[in-house]
């Protein structure tokens, strides 16, 4: 695992990170300024140590920013299905770039680099769970649903639950 | 007594001297960058083993009135390049050294070369790359606002600038699988 630290300056904060890091049992190697590798992944605690330890030493622990971007799309996407508002003039990409304040298809790569699935696979996956949540629910019907969660049509809603699911909506929604 | 260090460059050098200085049985009253004050007055021999002790660690103990006004210098610029914030000087760097040491520039520009081989101007300079490379391996900002944030004219100056020294493009560099880094002791 790769670290990136922030306001490495002499060889005398590579021997202090290195000494923070056996402190804690790791392993560590250090051969550029900014970079350390570690040979095993650090977990949340104790990156969490490790950042407030360095963080008095006036060096700063990095956070990977394209993990704290695909979490933040996580949770934007959590928040633009649960609001559940009628907003079937736009699409989620849109919407996700206009409060993400970056470009779709950075977004996209910035995902699927830290992710199994791409972003689309994601939204997808999220949106169908939701469609299911609601037929079960049984207070909305497909149209309803399908303006309420940016599809641009019953038929869109239809055809991607089909493929997801194997099931046409009706069917799951008979066979409860 | 106050001992003159070479070597000192950020904030964990002066870590590193308390804890060797503690560890020798030394006590501290003031650590700054470049130097240290202690309770203790030494006599030669002894400041020959504090001197042996730090150099473990890549610092010396500086004793000549010259060498100790070049690493002052040297402090200056780099406190000027590596400042977290904005550029904090509003006039050029010689005027600058000179106020801040009290000294004619001429002096100290001969003194510096004649001392380490490289005009003051270039050492400056080299520190200024080595900024840029740091700035831009942190990703937080692109290259036209780091040239905005160091003073650079334009984009076309830094770029420049870093082609002369690195011999590569601050994009090429960017992509590089690893970067080189200098350490600011040994620039």
């Amino acid at each position: 695992m790769i670290l990136h630290i922030k306001n490495m300056l002499s060889s005398r904060c590579k021997t202090i990170v290195q000494k923070e890091l056996q402190s804690l049992g790791f392993d560590s190697h250090c051969e550029e300024l900014g970079t350390v590798f570690v040979s095993n992944t650090v977990n949340t605690q104790n990156w969490n140590i490790l950042k407030l330890r360095l963080g008095s030493a006036g060096l700063e622990l990095m956070d990977d920013k394209k993990t704290s971007i695909s979490n933040q799309i996580k949770g934007f996407i959590k928040e633009i299905l649960g609001t559940q508002e009628d907003y079937s003039d736009a699409s989620i990409s849109s919407n996700l770039g206009e409060k993400m304040h970056m470009e779709y298809p950075n977004l996209a790569k910035a995902f699927s680099e830290r992710n199994k699935q791409t972003l689309k696979q994601y939204i997808i996956t999220e949106r169908v769970k939701m469609v299911k949540e609601m037929i079960l629910g049984h207070k909305d019907n497909l149209s309803d649903i399908s303006s309420k969660l940016h599809y641009s049509s019953t038929a869109h809603l239809c055809n991607e639950f089909k493929r997801v699911t194997g099931f046409t909506p009706k069917i799951f929604r008979n066979n409860l | 007594m106050k001992i003159y260090i070479k070597n000192m460059v950020c904030h964990r050098c002066k870590m590193t001297i308390i804890s060797t200085f503690t560890g020798i049985n030394l006590h501290i009253q003031k650590v700054l960058l470049g130097e240290a004050d202690i309770l203790e007055e030494l006599n030669q021999t002894q400041l020959a083993e504090l001197d042996n002790e730090i150099r473990k660690s890549g610092f010396e103990v500086l004793n000549n009135k010259k060498s100790i006004l070049v690493e002052k210098i040297k402090l200056l610029v780099i406190q000027v390049v590596h400042s977290v914030d904005e550029h904090p000087i509003t006039t050029n760097l010689s005027t600058f050294l000179s106020e801040e040491l009290q000294l004619d520039y001429t002096y100290l520009a001969t003194l510096f070369s004649t001392d380490q081989g490289i005009t003051i101007e270039k050492f400056y300079l080299k520190h200024r790359v080595e900024r840029i490379k740091e700035l831009l391996l942190y990703q937080e900002l692109n290259i036209t606002e780091i040239a905005r944030f160091l003073h650079y004219s334009s984009v076309a100056h830094l770029s420049n600038q870093f082609k002369l020294y690195t011999g590569l493009k601050p994009s090429q560099f960017k992509k590089m699988a690893h970067p080189h880094r200098i350490p600011l002791e040994d620039i």
